[in-house]
């Protein structure tokens, strides 16, 4: 973890933190607070993502997503509260977006199912084979968990989850909206598109000529190849998270009628020319 | 730079646009427009010499709407017989001098030895064919300079079969490089590698010369103007069609002494009247390092055989901590950042940035042809061509000097010296 607290600007004392989990680089711009306060938010805030990555990386053998992936064919594993409320929502955000968010995508199943009991808080899986990734959910979720700790204690703060998934609390520092650009893909000094974020959550989803596609396709089970970005912004960072993915895997046809069923939330897909351009398409 | 588009703007711009054909006029040829232009029409073509590169391109065009292959010609009857297989209702010809007199043909296709492609080609443009031919475009520099002056002088159409003009990271790669993706370009490197004898099989010792042409000096001037003239183009371009000053170099036969004539290996450097250097280098008795072209910049290098651009300074991989210093300075600015997310065990190395979709990575061991290299596109680019008897602008330049500094560079390489270049199309 790092921590760095700079008073160059003496009427913009501000502190930076950043901390690798979560598969990537969590950061967090913290602009007003005495030190003592900024290192105890940091703080706080980076043991809930410890605690998260170490809940919900399907990787890790003693995680309780990891539990659930080994057991739930063959029997109803039992859940704690938070688990079986990030199970709902992404059952509820899957229905939403038909289908096009799903966190069993990779599961290569057909007619699968993440069945639920309220009742007695468990979860079991309709077919063998069948696998929960909430990799990329798990970061939006945990981003709003902290815009939630930090908005009580202060007005302005930036959060970014390697980039693809942000937040800013309140607005930057020097009065404006902060200014987050999505980098051009082919020219470092360039900017592809630029986001004005007030008190909202940007999310960006898809394959970048880098060729860091990781987003699988529920109907298929493969990694899709296809590139371009899809940025989402909208007050909630986990909306925006399951948004950017849903829109990215859906047709283009499609695309209007998942993001008219979220209120408050808009859509672009940018593309990088190799001349120099980025095209930026309201969805 | 950010523009807000409609989707019909947005998707049309993806093809080859106005600020690319002003770097590669030739694109042209495959316009939108002349697409339009040339709809439902056909080039009634013939092909002169059937052998591997002619069955190629025969291939390609018998599934292309633009293209009726109406002859054929080789005095190699074993050739002219496969090509039929493949063609049946095309007229055959022995003697490629009938095959201009015939007048249903209003192109032609020369695939035939570097030794003939100057004259074939000059008897070609004289009887009013549309011409296409081969790379190399010439066996001599006034060889070279004959065909520039028949074409200059007349009206047809000629184009050369570079196919790197029509393969579309070759294009974007140099948009990157003239738009300053990667700084000022200070280095050129190309390399060849391959693990074979470069022989074909011959039905009998007669046929040796004949079959293995490019073995021997008489009809080929060997790894300089088979495989270095391709490459030697990327140096054009990067260099925005400044040609070198001169070339130096070496080369012999080392391993595959079985008689041939033209060297095993050879290594040529270009000089650019700015300093700049490019190389070229083939080695057939170890593949390697396979094929590979590199542009080098003051802040990047672009890879032209894989597609991928490698940044000297790699952003930066903490993204908001730019944030900290601007607001240390009382700066408001966009700090770019967001985008994909990316893995932290990543972070030491560059893995670059690929330019090009779907990209056709050529280990350059073909001698006949590769898919995806463009010499789909080129050859319909001709038809197109045929059709319309509009000249794609700069395509016989680009063979000109592609060509010479093939030469050059063999006169170089022969001559263990430097050899100077000129400035200018001799003709």
């Amino acid at each position: 973890m790092e921590f760095i607290y700079s008073t160059r600007n003496p009427s913009v004392p501000t502190a930076y933190s950043r901390l690798d989990a979560m598969h990537t680089s969590c950061e967090i711009l913290l602009p007003f607070l005495p030190e003592d306060e900024a290192r105890a938010l940091v703080d706080a805030v980076w043991e809930r993502v410890r605690e998260a990555d170490r809940r919900y990386n399907r990787f890790l053998a003693g995680s309780v997503l990891a539990e659930v992936n080994r057991k739930a064919a063959g029997e109803a594993v039992p859940v704690d509260e938070e688990l079986f409320l990030v199970l709902q929502l992404c059952e509820t955000f899957r229905k939403a977006t038909s289908g096009y968010f799903d966190v069993t995508a990779g599961s290569r199943v057909p007619d699968r199912a993440v069945l639920l009991d309220a009742s007695a808080y468990t979860v079991r899986f309709s077919r063998p084979g069948m696998r929960l990734d909430l990799g990329g959910f798990a970061k939006g979720f945990v981003l709003e968990q902290a815009v939630r700790m930090v908005s009580g204690r202060a007005e302005s703060a930036l959060l970014s989850f390697g980039g693809s998934s942000v937040a800013a609390v309140g607005r930057h520092p020097l009065d404006a909206p902060w200014p987050v650009a999505v980098a051009h893909s082919y020219y470092a000094d360039r900017t592809a598109h630029t986001f004005q974020l007030e008190g909202e959550a940007l999310s960006v989803s898809g394959k970048d000529p880098h060729g860091r596609g990781h987003i699988i396709d529920p109907a298929t089970g493969n990694t899709l190849e296809k590139e371009g970005l899809v940025a989402v912004t909208g007050p909630s960072a986990m909306v925006t998270e399951v948004l950017s993915t849903a829109l990215w895997v859906a047709p283009a046809e499609r695309r209007g009628d998942i993001l008219a069923a979220f209120d408050g939330y808009r859509a672009s897909e940018v593309r990088c020319l190799t001349d120099g351009r980025a095209l930026t398409l309201t969805l | 730079m950010s523009e807000k588009m409609t989707r019909k703007d947005f998707l049309s711009s993806l093809a080859f646009g106005g600020a690319t054909l002003a770097l590669f006029p030739w694109l042209s040829a495959c316009s939108g427009e002349r697409q339009r232009e040339t709809a439902g029409e056909k080039a009634r073509l013939g092909i002169i010499g059937t052998g591997s590169r002619g069955q190629f391109h025969l291939v390609n065009l018998l599934q292309d709407p633009a293209a009726q292959v109406v002859a054929l010609c080789d005095d190699f009857p074993p050739h002219l017989d496969a090509a039929s297989a493949l063609c049946p209702s095309a007229k055959r010809y022995a003697d490629y001098r009938k095959l201009l007199e015939d007048k249903e043909v209003d192109g032609v296709v020369i695939c035939t030895p570097l030794s003939m492609h100057a004259q074939m080609t000059i008897d070609a443009l004289a009887a009013g064919k549309h011409t296409f031919c081969e790379k190399a475009m010439a066996h001599t520099p006034e060889q070279l300079s004959a065909m520039y002056r028949a074409w200059k002088e007349g009206n047809r159409v000629l184009m050369v079969g570079q196919q790197r003009l029509y393969d579309p990271k070759y294009v974007q790669a140099m948009e990157l490089v003239h738009n300053g993706a990667i700084g000022q370009v200070v280095g050129i490197r190309n390399y060849w590698y391959r693990n074979n004898d470069w022989r074909r099989e011959v039905p009998a010792p007669e046929y040796e010369r004949r079959i293995n042409w490019r073995l021997y000096d008489e009809y080929s001037r060997g790894l300089m103007t088979e495989l270095a003239c391709h490459q030697l183009q990327n140096g054009s371009w990067a260099m925005g069609g400044v040609q070198p000053s001169f070339v130096t170099g070496t080369g012999s036969i080392q391993y595959w002494k079985d008689g041939r004539e033209v060297f095993d290996n050879v290594a040529a450097i270009y000089q650019y009247p700015n300093g700049v250097h490019m190389t070229f280098e083939s080695i057939i008795s170890n593949k390697h390092f396979g094929m590979g072209e590199q542009i080098l910049g003051s802040e990047g290098t672009i890879d032209l055989v894989r597609g991928v651009m490698y940044s000297e300074t790699p952003r930066p991989r903490s993204g908001i901590r730019q944030l900290l210093d601007q607001i240390g300075q009382g700066i408001l600015s966009n700090a770019a950042f967001a985008g994909t997310s990316w893995a932290t065990e990543e972070a030491s190395k560059d893995a670059g940035v690929r330019f090009a979709e779907n990209v056709t990575v050529n280990d350059g061991a073909s001698s006949v042809g590769a898919s995806g290299d463009g010499s789909v596109e080129l050859i319909h680019a001709f038809c197109l061509a045929v059709i319309s008897g509009v000249q794609p602008a700069g395509i016989v330049e680009e063979a000109y000097w592609s060509t010479l500094l093939a030469l050059l560079g063999d006169r170089a390489t022969r001559l263990a010296t430097r050899v100077d270049i000129p400035g200018e199309i001799v003709w």
